[in-house]
């Protein structure tokens, strides 16, 4: 925070940093009301809860002083969530009652998945505004398609995998059975070594279609970072597991039953906080590759998130939810978002003020709430 | 006439803040700044919420906002115009309440899990076509098969059949006709040790050891079977499918933001407790089919002694962790072997 401000402002640039005012105490109270609203109404409650989460979330995000706000209507999202619940319902439905009826389900599915990441897109950023103005994501549903396309090819051949495996063949000698053995590993690494590009060209149609005003913002990066990234991640994640994990992993094979037991549970709990350590870094790598390298004619962002305290911050979130049986919940996800959002400076090649006026001629900024005609909502 | 209130006024065009004094006047709210005069009805504004702390933003209709940074200055005036809050605010507000809704979320939570979940379960498993269980079945019979947890038989056929027959002759003395269940019974050869399993869709595994561990019993044998027939009539392997599902959305609901494996430990504990129901009413099925039989029921305690010894003895031989699914590893050993006494105590005086 401090480098930022430190920033001199030489000629028109302005240094706009991010601070983040909610408290936990707070979101606690907001969050337990809520909840109980959403499970006593059986879940019908959930997108009232979810925009006060949201406005909440946004109200006390201050950059370079104002807070943002957030637009959606409750009612526009509920049906978007009735949408998507029946989509999810009628795919696993599908797939309980034929392997034929699961396979249609996914096609459908998944042809549709583009459609829905970019309403999502769409109308959260339609509906987040500073200053009085609405932000845009100005990607188009075609690109959305191209952008996770690169995805159809794996997933096709894992589900033609699927489908060999799932034709009933009681002699186990038979040759498809033989190859599927090893195709399937092949198939698998495939994918797997495919996934950082995919994340990419996801990434690079999210990061390089956001807009206010006039600006509009692309990223500035290759596919090469995020294979680094990747590698350096399961990294961690071998590192976090050898170290926590052993010990128990070893004590599973003991003769007592209650040490057994104790180590089972330990176990768990290891993998727990593995989870949360190689999650938290991956988080803030990625959070500062992705927005450092976000940028728009005369926007610049700079994210300085350190993964040491961002780590310990997870570890110690992580294991106060277990302990308190999710009632931490919003005390953890209040310090998160502070520590993720004060990491994050914006740099102006001009006064606010000035932009303000420029962006004046820009009629389409102010009503673009197509998004609402989806209603859908998912978190990124 | 009160001083109004000091706000930031944004057209929702510009990101030039207007200086303006906020009036509600006869149900019109005034907005007055550098020229700027605006008039709109309190209703058509959406009106911010409550809160200890931060900014307040009043959303107009037409993309217009007005931002008050001192929320403390605004909640005083809103009051003064009449401006109430809603109930879900006063309650976000008050600790009292807040610590009202803990108590009433672990209520709803505790009432849902002891009877929603099992109810909710039985309706939706009632409106699932019996051909899904066979599918089902088939299913989890293909993974134990593909997994190498069974393997074909080595018990000789006549003795298969022999059991098959005196199962199905028990069977015929204890259901009228219109309510015999289905028999599919297989025998396989098992890592599981001496068990027996009811798959959806009504097809029962003996394992070879329970075939072997109860060669000398017959009785023993039918009693173990009319248990597996107790899950299948009440279709228990699908109900747990349902209510493990449905423990795990209303989990996903509460912490899948948080984390997925976390939302799912709930529905993997929960599940554990329900089918200690599951195997009582089960025994239930295996004493009504022993007492048809002339069977007295207290036959079965010789199920659990042979069990735990045998228990004993692969512990001791083979030191692996017991995989946990069917007959064998259930927990409340003790009771049960006291309901099935019981039961058999309760005939003996009935008769």
């Amino acid at each position: 925070m401090e480098e930022v401000q430190a920033v001199p402002q030489t000629g028109t640039s302005h240094a706009l940093d991010l601070r983040f005012t909610g408290s936990g105490n707070e979101y606690f109270r907001i969050w337990i009301v809520n909840l109980l609203l959403t499970i006593i109404t059986l879940g019908l409650y959930y997108p009232w809860a979810r925009v006060r989460r949201l406005r909440y979330f946004h109200g006390n995000t201050l950059v370079g002083g104002h807070a943002l706000d957030f637009h959606g209507e409750p009612k526009k999202m509920l049906r978007g969530f009735l949408l998507a619940g029946a989509l999810v319902l009628l795919y696993s439905y599908a797939g309980r009652i034929s392997p034929l009826a699961g396979g249609v389900a996914f096609l459908a599915v998944a042809s549709f998945v583009p459609a829905l990441l970019w309403a999502a897109l769409r109308f959260r950023l339609a509906n987040t505004s500073w200053r009085g103005m609405r932000m845009r994501f100005a990607g188009t549903i075609g690109g959305a398609y191209r952008a996770l396309a690169a995805a159809v090819v794996p997933f096709a051949l894992l589900v033609g995998l699927g489908w060999l495996s799932g034709s009933p063949t009681d002699d186990p000698d038979q040759p498809p059975r033989t190859a599927l053995a090893i195709a399937a590993p092949l198939v698998l690494l495939l994918a797997l070594s495919l996934a950082p590009l995919m994340f990419w060209l996801f990434k690079r149609y999210q990061h390089g279609n956001l807009a206010l005003g006039e600006e509009r913002s692309r990223l500035g990066l290759g596919p090469g970072p995020f294979f680094a990234l990747s590698f350096k991640v399961a990294g961690v994640f071998m590192l976090a597991s050898l170290a926590l994990n052993i010990g128990p992993a070893l004590a599973v094979g003991l003769e007592d039953l209650r040490g057994r037991t104790w180590a089972l549970l330990l176990l768990v709990f290891g993998y727990l906080i593995v989870l949360a350590i190689s999650g938290a870094y991956a988080t803030s790598r990625l959070q500062n590759l992705l927005w450092s390298n976000t940028a728009s004619a005369r926007i610049r962002f700079r994210s300085a998130l350190e993964a040491m305290p961002y780590i310990r911050l997870a570890i110690t979130n992580a294991v106060l939810v277990i302990l308190t049986l999710g009632f931490y919940w919003p005390y953890a996800a209040t310090a998160t978002a502070k520590m993720r959002l004060e990491a994050v400076a914006v740099q102006l090649d001009v006064s606010p003020d000035e932009l303000a006026t420029e962006w004046r001629r820009d009629d389409d900024a102010a009503g673009d709430a197509a998004g609402d005609l989806f209603g859908i909502d998912i978190g990124f | 006439m009160p001083p109004g209130l000091e706000a930031d006024y944004f057209d929702g065009r510009s990101a030039r803040a207007i200086r303006v004094s906020l009036r509600v006047e006869n149900g019109m709210l005034r907005i007055v700044g550098d020229a700027l005069d605006l008039s709109v009805p309190v209703a058509s504004v959406d009106w911010p919420e409550r809160r200890s702390r931060g900014v307040r933003m009043a959303h107009l209709k037409g993309g217009g906002s007005l931002h008050c940074s001192s929320g403390m200055a605004w909640d005083a005036w809103a009051r003064d115009q009449g401006l109430g809050d809603s109930f879900v605010v006063r309650a976000q507000q008050s600790w009292r309440l807040v610590v009202g809704s803990v108590a009433a979320l672990i209520a709803v939570c505790a009432a849902f899990y002891l009877w929603g979940v099992p109810v909710a379960a039985r309706v939706i498993v009632g409106l699932v076509p019996p051909g899904v269980d066979a599918r089902v079945g088939e299913v989890v019979l293909d993974t134990l098969r593909d997994q190498e947890l069974v393997a074909p038989s080595a018990i000789e056929w006549e003795q298969q059949d022999r059991i098959r027959t005196a199962f199905a002759e028990a069977v015929g003395r204890t259901w009228p006709p219109g309510d015999r269940p289905a028999l599919n019974l297989r025998f396989y050869e098992s890592v599981l040790g001496a068990n027996a399993l009811a798959l959806p869709g009504g097809t029962i595994i003996v394992t070879d050891d329970m075939v072997r561990l109860l060669a000398d019993r017959e009785d023993v044998m039918l009693g173990v079977l009319a248990h597996e027939i107790g899950h299948v009539r009440e279709r228990h392997s699908m109900r747990a499918l349902v209510q493990v599902s449905l423990i795990g959305a209303v989990a996903g609901l509460a912490y899948g933001d948080y984390s997925a494996v976390l939302a799912g430990v709930p529905a993997v504990l929960g599940q554990m407790a329900y089918s200690r129901d599951f195997e009582r009413r089960a025994d239930d099925e295996s004493i009504r089919l022993l007492r048809a039989n002339g069977i007295s029921p207290e036959v079965m305690a010789m199920l659990f002694q042979r069990l735990q010894a045998e228990s004993m003895r692969r512990a001791k031989a083979a030191k692996r962790f017991d995989l946990g699914i069917a007959l064998a590893s259930h927990p409340a050993d003790e009771e049960r072997m006291r309901r099935f006494r019981e039961a058999a105590h309760e005939g003996s005086m009935a008769r």
